[in-house]
C-alpha cells in the first residue's frame, strides 16, 4: 500500500545544516516547508548524557548505520569495490541536525582564489600547471558573490575569530591578487570581508602558544582559528540566544548540551518552527526523487517510513536535495537525474569530481618538561596559518597547485582514544604502558588540512554487486591519492617538520609523506565533497550557481557535493553559504524566474 | 621524563588548586559566562553546582591508592560470572589482557581494571554481534587491497571464538599447557607470534586481526566509562590522570588558559543510566521556573557535596 501525501512547497531531503537553513529561509517567507529526515528526533536534552567516548566516540552512536547502508570503496577502476563493512576513513551522520550535530565546529571561508582556480592557475602559471588527468574547474560563482552568503551563514551561527582582512566597502577591497597585509591579529590571507566576525576569537592556551610563537619564529603569520564553539554568549539577528562554550573536550562526535557549539538543532530549526510553517517527519527515509523528464521538473519523493515500511509518496513544488555529500549523489544517481559520469570518456556529470581532504604531514613532539591541561578543549579550538594555503605562496617552481591550511588543535583528549608513545614504543605491554602515560599530557602534534584536487578516476557512480536494505545498488567510491596530493605532502613534511623543531621538543617524530595508496581504515576527515558540482556549464556541471540542477529546475542540491573541488579548510562554512545562496535561488524561483541566470 | 618531574608537576598544580580551585557557584558561574539563556535548562545548573564545589583531591594518586576496591580475578570470579567466555576462555582473555595492559610500578593493569568482565558484556551485546556492520556477502576477503578494511563474513563474537581455540590448540602443542598457566615471558613470546602472524592454528581472520580486535577491546575496557563493567574504581581515569566526566557538563572555561598542569580525581557517569531512552528526571524544584530539573541523587560522590543547591541562573531562556 502507498501513501499519498499532499503537496507541500518546499521540500527538502533531510534536516542538516543545508536543510534546515533552506527550511528557515523559505519557512520565514510564509512557504509551507516540510523535512523529511531518516533519524530520530535529537536537542540538547538528548545530548546532556553524552560524555561517553566508548559509545559516541569509537562506537559511532550517532553515525549512519552500516547494516542498512553503506557504500564500496576501490582506488582505481580496475579494482573490485568492496563495501565499507566497518567504519573507517569517514563518518556520515544520520539524524535531526545531520552531520552538523557532531561536528567541531571549525568554520571557514574558502579563498577568493577557490572560486576561480582554473583561470587563476592558468593566468599565474599558463594552461600546462595543470595536468590533463585534472578536470580543475571554476565554480560559475566569485568569493566576492558568494560573500553575504558567507555572512549569513556566519551572523547566524556566531561565529567566532577575528578579521585579517577586513574592508570597509567594496570598493575598499584589495582584490585578489593583493599583497595581504601583516601585522594584525586574524588571517591575513583570508578573503576580504566586510564585517569583523560575530564574535571575538577563543581562548589561547599554552599548547597553542607554543605552536604560535614557534610559526612566527619559522616566518608564518599565526592566528586563532574561527570557531562555532561560540567564545562568549551570543543571541543572532533571528533572536537565538546560546551561551559560551566550556571547553569541556566533547565536541568531535558529540553534540553539545550548552548550545554553545552552532548546530542546526539549537539555530535553525527552532526559527523554523517558530514560523508555524515547518515540520520535519523523522524515521522517513527518501529512496526515489521523482523526477519528470521531459518537463525537465521533479514532481517529489518516493519514501519508506521506517517505522511501519510503509511507502509513501510526498509531491512538492520545490525539492531541496540536502542529504549529507555523498547520498545526495547517491539520489542523484538512483532517481536517474542526470547524466552519469563515465572516467572512460570524461563525458556526464553525476558523480563527477569527488573529492576529499588531502589531510597530511603531521609531526609529533614528546615534551619531556612540559604538561599541558590537554583533556580540556573544545573542537575548535585552534592556531593555525595560512602561508602554505591556496595560492598564497609562490607555485612556480612546484609541481603541484593548491596548498593547506596548517593548525594544531586542543580539542580534548579522551583516554581510550589516546595513548601518545615515542618511536620505537611497542604497541602493548609495560612500556607501551608506562610510555603512554608518561606522554599522555606531554604530546603535540599538527598537521596541514590540505586541498585535494580532482582527478578523472576519482569518483562516485552506482555499485553492480552490493545493496542496502531496500534492495538499491549501494554508492560506489573510486578514490587515491593523487600525484597532486603527494608532492603537496611532501612540501608540507618539510615545512611542518621545521615547525615543529621550532617547538623544540624532546624527542620528535618527523612528519612523513603519504603511503602509496590511499587507507580507507583509518578515520581522516567526513569532508567527502563533490559528485554534482556547481559550474557555469551544463556540460560540465551538476547545478548552476544557484544549486539549482540543470536538468530539473526546481530540484535544487546545496551541500558540499556541489563543491568541484575541496579547499584547504574544513568545508561546512562553505555549504552553510552555499545553502543561504540555494534558499535565494529557491526564492526566485517561486516568483517565476524558471531557470535562474 | 622521571617521575620526580611528574611529581613536581602534581605538586605546582597543588599549590595552584589550594589557592584557586575550590571556588564558589558564583564564581564558577560568573566563569562559565552564563548569561540566564541556557539552552537546557536546569540539569545545567546542577552540574554547575557540582563541579563549582568539587574540592582538589592533590596529587595524582599513588599507585597503592588506587587499589581501592579488590577486582576479582576470573577464576575467583568463577564460570557463572561470564555470559559469553567459558572459564578456561575467560581466564585466557583475562591473561591477554594483563600482558597487553600490564600492571607496573605507575599502577593496575588490566585484570585490576576488569578487562574481561567488560569484553564479556560487550561481546554479549550488540557489539558482539557485528549489529551496525554491514554484513552483506558476497564475502571477498582474499580479494580486498590492505586497505579495504574489514571484508570477512564473521562477527567480533565469532572472532574471539575461532581464534580462543586456535589459541588453545597452539599453546597446547608448543607447551603443553593452558595460555594463562605459562609465564609471563612466555605469554609474551605468545603474543607477539599472534602479532606477527607466525601461529599455524589460525587462518583467517589472521592471529593479527585477533590480536588488533583484542587490543582494542583492552584499551577500551581499561579507560571506558565503569558503566561498561571495565575501569575499574576507575583505575584507568587515574592512571591517566583523566577527569572523567565532572569535565562533562561542567566548565574549564575559567582554567583553560592556566599554564600548570590542574589533577582532577575522576568521576563517572554513576548511576546516570546509559540507555537510550533512560535519561534521568529529575524532582521539580520549588521556584524552578520551566518546571525543569533538580540533579539526581550524587550519593556515592566522594567528590561532590551539597549538589541539591540550585541556580536560578538555569531557567530556560529558549530558543524554541
Amino acid at each position: 500500500m502507498v501513501v499519498q501525501h499532499d503537496p507541500v512547497e518546499v521540500l527538502t531531503i533531510g534536516a542538516g545544516w543545508a536543510g534546515s537553513i533552506v527550511a528557515m529561509e523559505l519557512a520565514q517567507e510564509g512557504r509551507d516547508v516540510l523535512s523529511l529526515e531518516r533519524g530520530a528526533e535529537r536537542g540538547p536534552d538528548e545530548y546532556l548524557l553524552m560524555h561517553d567516548e566508548l559509545r559516541y566516540d569509537l562506537h559511532y552512536e550517532f553515525m549512519q548505520d552500516l547494516s542498512k547502508g553503506t557504500f564500496t570503496i576501490r582506488h582505481n577502476p580496475q579494482q573490485r569495490a568492496l563495501p565499507m563493512r566497518r567504519y573507517g576513513f569517514c563518518l556520515p551522520g544520520t539524524g535531526v541536525g545531520g552531520a552538523g550535530v557532531h561536528w567541531n565546529g571549525q568554520t571557514w571561508r574558502f579563498l577568493p582564489y577557490d572560486f576561480e582556480i582554473r583561470s587563476r592557475t592558468t593566468e599565474l602559471y599558463g594552461e600546462d600547471k595543470i595536468p590533463d588527468w585534472m578536470p580543475l574547474q571554476d565554480w560559475g560563482i566569485t568569493y566576492e558573490e558568494l560573500r553575504p552568503y558567507y555572512w549569513k551563514f556566519e551572523e547566524m551561527a556566531g561565529i567566532s575569530g577575528e578579521a585579517g582582512n577586513l574592508v570597509e566597502s567594496m570598493e575598499g577591497e584589495t582584490g585578489i591578487n593583493a599583497e595581504p597585509s601583516f601585522g594584525g591579529g586574524g588571517n591575513p590571507f583570508e578573503g576580504a570581508r566586510l564585517h569583523d566576525y560575530a564574535t571575538p576569537p577563543m581562548q589561547q592556551t599554552p599548547s597553542l602558544e607554543q605552536f604560535m610563537d614557534a610559526a612566527a619564529e619559522v616566518g608564518y603569520h599565526p592566528f586563532i582559528c574561527p570557531s562555532a564553539n561560540l567564545s562568549e554568549a551570543y543571541t543572532n539577528s533571528d533572536g537565538v540566544e546560546r551561551d559560551p562554550c566550556q571547553y569541556c573536550g566533547f565536541c568531535d562526535r558529540f553534540g553539545c548540551e550548552w548550545g554553545a557549539k552552532a548546530d542546526a538543532t539549537v539555530t535553525t530549526i527552532p526559527v523554523a518552527r517558530d514560523t508555524g510553517n515547518y515540520e520535519i517527519r523523522t524515521q522517513a527515509e527518501v529512496l526515489e526523487i521523482l523526477y519528470n523528464e521531459p518537463a525537465n521538473r521533479v514532481n517529489g519523493v518516493r519514501y519508506i517510513d521506517r517505522e511501519t515500511g510503509e511507502t509513501h509518496i510526498q509531491p512538492a513544488e520545490v525539492v531541496a536535495l540536502t542529504a549529507f555529500a555523498l547520498n545526495n549523489v547517491h539520489l542523484l544517481l538512483l532517481s536517474g537525474i542526470g547524466e552519469p559520469y563515465d572516467p572512460a570518456t570524461g563525458e556526464g556529470v553525476v558523480g563527477k569530481n569527488y573529492c576529499y581532504q588531502n589531510n597530511c604531514a603531521a609531526p609529533v613532539g614528546y615534551f619531556d618538561d612540559e604538561k599541558w591541561n590537554l583533556y580540556m578543549g573544545a573542537g575548535a579550538l585552534l592556531a593555525g596559518f595560512d602561508d602554505n594555503n591556496g595560492n598564497n605562496f609562490d607555485h612556480s617552481d612546484l609541481d603541484f597547485i593548491h596548498g593547506g591550511n596548517t593548525a594544531i588543535e586542543q580539542i580534548g583528549t579522551r583516554p581510550i582514544d589516546h595513548n601518545p608513545t615515542p618511536p620505537d614504543t611497542p604497541s602493548w605491554g609495560e612500556e607501551f604502558k608506562n610510555k603512554s602515560l608518561e606522554y599522555n599530557y606531554s604530546t603535540l602534534s599538527f598537521n596541514t588540512q590540505g586541498a585535494q584536487l580532482p582527478s578523472r578516476t576519482n569518483y562516485l557512480d552506482l555499485d553492480p554487486n552490493y545493496t542496502n536494505q531496500h534492495g538499491q545498488p549501494l554508492l560506489r567510491m573510486t578514490f587515491d591519492w593523487t600525484p597532486n596530493d603527494q608532492k603537496m605532502a611532501d612540501f608540507m613534511v618539510e615545512k611542518n617538520n621545521e615547525v615543529m623543531k621550532a617547538m623544540n621538543p624532546s624527542q620528535m617524530k618527523p612528519a612523513e609523506g603519504h603511503d602509496p595508496h590511499f587507507d580507507f581504515t583509518t578515520y581522516q576527515s567526513t569532508h567527502n565533497v563533490g559528485g554534482a558540482i556547481m559550474g557555469a556549464d551544463p556540460e560540465t556541471s551538476v547545478v548552476n550557481s544557484y544549486l539549482q540542477h540543470w536538468d530539473a529546475e526546481n530540484l535544487f542540491v546545496p551541500g558540499a557535493s556541489a563543491f568541484p573541488h575541496n579547499s584547504g579548510y574544513n568545508p561546512t562554512g562553505t555549504v552553510g553559504a552555499l545553502s543561504f545562496r540555494a534558499a535565494d535561488g529557491i526564492k526566485r524561483y517561486f516568483d517565476g524566474a524558471g531557470m535562474l541566470e | 621524563m622521571s617521575d620526580d618531574t611528574h611529581d613536581s608537576d602534581s605538586d605546582r598544580s597543588d599549590e595552584k588548586a589550594e589557592s584557586s580551585w575550590y571556588f564558589s557557584r558564583r564564581g564558577m558561574l560568573e566563569g562559565a559566562g552564563i548569561t540566564g539563556s541556557l539552552v537546557v535548562g536546569g540539569a545545567i545548573g546542577y552540574d554547575l553546582a557540582a563541579l563549582g564545589e568539587k574540592r582538589p583531591d592533590g596529587e595524582a594518586p599513588s599507585p597503592d591508592e588506587m587499589l581501592t576496591e579488590p577486582t576479582p580475578t576470573a577464576e575467583e570470579a568463577g564460570a557463572g560470572a561470564f555470559g559469553f567466555f567459558n572459564l578456561d576462555q575467560a581466564r585466557t582473555v583475562e591473561a591477554l589482557a594483563e600482558r597487553i595492559y600490564p600492571a607496573t610500578d605507575r599502577g593496575p593493569g588490566a585484570t585490576e581494571a576488569g578487562v574481561v568482565f567488560f569484553l564479556d558484556t560487550r561481546l554479549q551485546g550488540p557489539w558482539g554481534s557485528g549489529e551496525k556492520w554491514y554484513m552483506e556477502g558476497p564475502f571477498r576477503p582474499e580479494e580486498a587491497v590492505p586497505n579495504q578494511g574489514w571484508q570477512y563474513g564473521l562477527v567480533p563474537r565469532e572472532v574471539y571464538t575461532q581464534s580462543l581455540t586456535a589459541l588453545r590448540e597452539y599453546v597446547g602443542q608448543e607447551y603443553n599447557s593452558m595460555f594463562f598457566e605459562l609465564n609471563n615471558e612466555q605469554q609474551r613470546t605468545v603474543i607477539s607470534a599472534l602479532q606477527n602472524e607466525n601461529i599455524p592454528t589460525f587462518g583467517t581472520p589472521t592471529s593479527n586481526d585477533f590480536f588488533e580486535m583484542l587490543r582494542s577491546g583492552v584499551l577500551e575496557g581499561m579507560f571506558s566509562d565503569p558503566a561498561y563493567g571495565g575501569n575499574r574504581n576507575m583505575v584507568g581515569w587515574k592512571l591517566k590522570e583523566f577527569p572523567g566526566t565532572p569535565g562533562s557538563l561542567g566548565s574549564y572555561r575559567a582554567r583553560i588558559e592556566e599554564d600548570q598542569f590542574i589533577h582532577l580525581s575522576p568521576t563517572a557517569l554513576e548511576g546516570q543510566n546509559l540507555g537510550p531512552d533512560l535519561k534521568p528526571t529529575y524532582p521539580e524544584e520549588a521556584g524552578d521556573g520551566d518546571g525543569g530539573t533538580a540533579p539526581p541523587d550524587q550519593t556515592d560522590s566522594a567528590n561532590r557535596t551539597d549538589t541539591t543547591n540550585r541556580t536560578d541562573n538555569t531557567t530556560q531562556g529558549g530558543s524554541e
